[in-house]
């Protein structure tokens, strides 16, 4: 590399870095150094005092509980999907076609259109078809006794419906990478559909399933649209929305570091798993 | 009294723990067509990309025209460069493909015109000059990228392994055409190979890269007939120079065609079996081992039996001081 | 029982009901855009096939005043992420390509990580930055497209530089080479040479990043409130309970997402989405 020619490429990236750090790293610091200010105090942790007074041990829980179970989904479709997508079948196309449509959706859309299919009363298409099958109609989107369990399941699949597509395709990326002869070895060793899975599949999708872990986990973490309109507990990101005051943000910003901190331990294990894997 | 057009001194290359090249110096006259010879994957490639600047030396300078351009960047140092692959730009027709280094110059139109033109019928290529080069054959291509070399008229020539690509019968008269272009033009070329044959047939002067080194730097006729090393008598030539012992401390060294095959029981001669043969032409040449059990290869004009026993007498040979690795230099 | 023969059924059973759980909401959304109310929100137990079909509900849509604004929004802020991406990406990528790896590593990284911060984190110190603006520009940068583009391009030019290095990665390595050799400049060889070769990556990353800030909508709610994007109009309606409106606005929405998405499924990879950062 020329000195000029390494001098022109830094500044060929220059303008992403800089956009980079005025847009999202500096922000992320002024949101942290604000979460500790009051518009009458500095350095302060009263913020972060009033929080569980709004539910933020809950809005937590609650965060936890979807992106758990919400990853799980997706993850477990996604292989599925991944696992049927890589070998050529009549329909093939038509098949991926129809998994990269949610993906370019709205998550407004997408909302809406769950919306529809989970609500009660008039409307609801889930319960439409149900009642095919003589069940009657379920609440899933109303808060009650014992509807903590569908109102997480309305969410998780609202949400997987749009985003088990990225998780495929990083899936499906890491399967081409794996030789075909393993698992004919495999087979001729005896070994059955869940044996080549689980001993030769998934120790070398390792990397890709954990950077996939790491994006979807975290866009979990930040889930928002869908959260506003189809689940009626609060989570930090709506938490983090509803303290927003353009009077006093800093209430806002405590939420919001909460959210931030909670991000990067995630994203901390997953990366320290997965170089202690390599 | 010629003057330097290229000179490298004390160039090192290293990758990770392996250097590539280590400490390379030469210096190429203007109008020399030298070669650099040597098997693959040794860095051949290497060095020339560092004398057009694609690549940085570890270590050493790279002058052309006396100028130092070892810290220049590749666009700045004028020469031509020619590819295995001819490195074509796809998104252009041969006409754009030839124009580009002009267009680069900023030079005007017509005379950027002309000048293509002009290089395109020196490489007979002008009835193609409209073609997308997805279009044109392989021998076709390699002609694109020569006269797209030659259309500005730079310093140095620096060609890595053009012909590699060809077929045979299309190399062998690319050959001969690199050779009247370079003579013609009269401009100085650096041109990478393998192939000792190419080298043979197309150097004024060559020279002979092994593990990263030049052994030899001279003439082709000269390290045929003196290979400094026991590597390169075996590497250059149509069939690799033999090796005999002649007492413990050396080895003589010598050509096929400098012994001779003498009758059995002459003096001084040495026999051996004949294992195999091969024709070329009116020669045999007769692949043999001796009863010590090295091999040797002769050239002999009547047929043998294979199995026969038959002697030869060395005219000519060169000596070699042991120990008994190839690496062993020459003495005499 | 021969485990083989059942496979087969099996596995068209599996991908039919995957295949189900993607089109059966697009096949709901286009009942509730098209189908008179009566037999959709009206009833209690909704027919899966409509009886009847209705044009109403899109020309209302379409005629209602309150589609222009936030559709030219919705617009403006698509393009001008989508040529930013472009503008800032391109040369990103290619001085990726061209520096150490080391350094270019910590880069692709930085650029990850932009895509992990929480939008809500980054959205609300933005709006007081684009606030105080206002000194200098009439208004500031709150409520604009550009301001909203800006905030948006978080997603978009990571996506766009990762999917480009692989565009220009994937070029024969001869080439540059000798574009230098022959005496253009860097910036000349990526203009002339490397973004025609590689023109799917950038009109594929255009396409992304456009589709992307369509379907946007976190920065959109709070950076953008006065003259919302389509998104925000059709969470109005939500909110509000005008499921009929919502339902047009939405097929109007997902309208260029099915065209932009055939035309992307034929390029999308999952490498792109990884940065590069498997290894």
């Amino acid at each position: 590399m020329k000195w000029t020619d390494r001098r022109i490429a830094i500044l060929l990236t220059l303008p992403a870095i800089i956009y980079v750090v005025a847009f999202a790293f500096y922000p992320i610091v002024l949101a942290v150094y604000g979460s500790f200010q009051t518009p009458s105090q500095h350095n302060v942790l009263s913020n972060y005092q009033l929080l569980p007074s709004f539910g933020i041990y809950e809005a937590i829980d609650n965060t936890l509980v979807v992106t758990g179970f919400a990853l799980l989904w997706q993850f477990i479709v996604a292989f599925a999907a991944a696992n049927m997508l890589i070998k050529q079948f009549r329909g093939r196309s038509v098949l991926y076609a129809s998994m990269i449509i949610p993906y370019a959706s709205a998550t407004v859309v997408a909302a809406f259109i769950f919306g529809n299919i989970f609500t009660t009363g008039q409307g609801s298409y889930l319960n439409s078809f149900l009642s095919v099958f003589g069940i009657s109609p379920i609440n899933w989107t109303g808060v009650y006794e014992g509807s903590y369990p569908l109102n997480v399941l309305t969410i998780v699949l609202a949400d997987g419906w749009k985003n088990i597509s990225v998780v495929a395709l990083i899936l499906m990326a890491g399967m081409t990478t794996i030789p075909q002869e393993i698992y004919r070895a495999a087979e001729i060793d005896g070994a059955g559909t869940v044996q080549k899975f689980f001993r030769i599949t998934l120790p070398n999708l390792k990397g890709y399933i954990a950077i996939a872990l790491i994006i979807r986990g975290v866009s979990e973490f930040n889930i928002f649209a869908i959260a506003l309109l189809l689940f009626p507990y609060k989570l930090l990101t709506t938490l983090t929305y509803g303290l927003y005051d353009i009077a006093n943000p800093y209430l806002s910003y405590a939420s919001a570091t909460v959210l931030l901190g909670l991000v990067l331990v995630f994203a901390v294990i997953v990366a320290f798993y997965r170089s202690r894997g390599t | 009294m010629t003057s330097i057009k290229l000179e490298i001194t004390n160039l090192t290359k290293i990758y990770g723990k392996k250097t590539v090249l280590s400490n390379l110096s030469l210096q190429v006259k203007t109008g020399e067509f030298f070669v650099v010879l040597g098997p693959s994957g040794e860095g051949k490639s290497t060095l020339l990309k560092m004398m057009a600047g694609i690549e940085d030396p570890d270590n050493g300078r790279v002058l052309i025209d006396g100028k130092d351009v070892t810290d220049e960047a590749p666009n700045k140092r004028n020469i031509a460069m020619v590819f295995q692959s001819y490195a074509l730009y796809p998104n252009m027709k041969v006409r754009g493909n030839i124009e580009f280094p002009l267009k680069m110059r900023h030079l005007p139109k017509d005379a950027i015109k002309e000048k293509a033109l002009n290089a395109a019928r020196l490489l007979k290529i002008d009835d193609i000059i409209d073609q997308p080069i997805t279009k044109i054959s392989g021998g076709q291509k390699q002609r694109v990228a020569l006269a797209r070399a030659i259309v500005r008229d730079p310093s140095l020539f620096l060609l890595d392994e053009p012909l590699s690509n060809l077929d045979a019968r299309t190399r062998f008269s690319a050959r001969g055409e690199l050779k009247r272009i370079q003579r013609e033009l009269g401009q100085t070329f650096v041109f990478v190979t393998h192939d000792q044959k190419e080298a043979a047939s197309l150097a004024d002067t060559v020279g002979v890269l092994h593990q990263g080194a030049f052994e030899q730097i001279a003439p082709f006729q000269q390290i045929y007939d003196n290979p400094k090393t026991k590597w390169i008598g075996d590497f250059v030539g149509d069939f690799p120079m033999n090796f005999i012992p002649a007492d413990q401390y050396s080895e003589i060294g010598f050509r096929p065609e400098w012994a001779r095959i003498v009758e059995t029981g002459t003096k001084e001669a040495t026999s051996a079996k004949v294992e195999s043969i091969e024709r070329v032409g009116d020669i045999h040449y007769l692949f043999c081992r001796m009863q010590s059990g090295v091999a040797v290869t002769l050239k002999g004009a009547e047929a043998k039996e294979i199995g026969s026993t038959i002697s030869f007498s060395v005219d000519r040979y060169n000596t070699y001081q042991k120990p008994a690795s190839k690496d062993v230099t020459l003495v005499s | 029982m021969n485990g083989k023969s059942l496979r087969k059924p099996a596995f068209y059973v599996g991908a039919a009901l995957l295949g189900l759980y993607f089109l059966y909401p697009l096949y709901v959304l286009f009942l509730l855009a098209f189908v008179p109310v009566q037999y959709t929100i009206g009833s209690i137990n909704p027919p899966q096939i409509p009886p009847a079909l209705t044009l109403s509900h899109l020309v209302t849509a379409l005629s209602s005043p309150d589609l222009i604004s936030p559709l030219e929004k919705s617009l403006e802020t698509a393009f001008i992420v989508g040529g930013i991406a472009l503008l800032v990406g391109i040369p990103a990528a290619y001085g990726l390509t061209k520096l150490s790896r080391r350094l270019s590593n910590t880069i692709s990284t930085m650029l990850f990580l932009t895509n992990m911060m929480p939008a809500l984190a980054i959205a609300i110190p933005i709006i007081a930055e684009y606030i105080s603006l206002g000194k200098y520009i009439p208004g500031g940068l709150y409520d604009s497209a550009l301001g909203l583009a800006l905030a948006q391009e978080l997603i978009a030019l990571p996506l766009t530089v990762f999917i480009l290095v692989g565009a220009f990665e994937s070029l024969p390595r001869d080439l540059e080479a000798q574009a230098r050799v022959d005496g253009a400049s860097m910036f000349r060889t990526l203009f002339l040479l490397l973004v025609p070769l590689a023109k799917a990556g950038v009109a594929a990353s255009f396409l992304l990043s456009w589709l992307l800030s369509w379907d946007e909508f976190t920065f959109a709610v709070l950076i953008s409130p006065i003259h919302p994007t389509l998104q925000v109009v059709i969470y109005d309606n939500i909110t509000r309970g005008n499921i009929l409106a919502s339902s047009a606005f939405a097929l109007i929405v997902t309208i260029p997402v099915i065209v932009l998405a055939l035309f992307l499924q034929r390029f999308l990879r999952g490498e792109m989405l990884t940065g590069g950062l498997t290894g």
